[in-house]
């Protein structure tokens, strides 16, 4: 089994309703290509470093899961790449087991930090 | 000779529960100039093992727009 996680950014125009279904979907997608997600965060709303797509805030959501599916990154990277919505992402293996976190935390968080 | 060179110690191997992450943009800030450069590890002291380490988390960092890929100092007094 390998762990791997994705961090994406999301369009900041998307608030809490279409934020929650993009999230759904991508959670959905891993599921359906044979990954367990073991850990959701949402970062809230920052700034980024740079525009995208003439953008200059992103929504941050971070997942962590684990798989066996050797194909799941480059197929869940080109469905984001599709995806109306996503601005960009990075898939990242771990090297260990990340710490599963409580159900609870996984709820989406409103977006507080704008730097 | 009186002068003894000070030894710049890394900071990662003097303090190992600090890990380099990609992530922790925060940290990786130190290590980049105001352009956004990456400093190299005879200015900072980082040994080489965590100099290759840190650029790739530096590098992963600009992917995903947590750091800069260049600044321009000048746009700012603009």
């Amino acid at each position: 089994m390998r762990y791997y996680e994705n961090l994406f950014i999301v369009n900041p125009n998307y608030e809490h309703d279409k934020l929650s279904q993009i999230v759904e979907a991508v959670n959905a997608e891993i599921t359906r290509l044979n990954g367990i997600v073991l850990y959701l965060e949402d970062w809230g709303k920052r700034r980024l470093a740079y525009p995208i797509e003439k953008h200059r805030y992103g929504n941050y959501i971070l997942v962590q899961y684990e798989t066996e599916n050797s194909k799941l990154n480059n197929e869940i990277e080109a469905w984001m790449g599709l995806t109306a919505g996503i601005l960009s992402c990075i898939t990242v293996q771990l090297e260990e087991k990340p710490a599963p976190k409580p159900e609870s935390e996984i709820a989406l968080k409103p977006a507080e930090e704008i730097i | 000779m009186t002068l003894i060179s000070k030894r710049k110690i890394c900071k990662f191997c003097e303090n190992p529960q600090e890990k380099i992450d990609y992530k922790n943009y925060r940290m990786l800030r130190r290590f980049v100039t105001e352009q956004g450069k990456i400093i190299p590890s005879r200015i900072t002291g980082t040994c080489a093992k965590h100099q290759r380490e840190l650029t790739k988390a530096i590098k992963r960092a600009r992917n995903i727009a947590l750091l800069p890929y260049t600044f321009d100092v000048t746009q700012s007094f603009k």
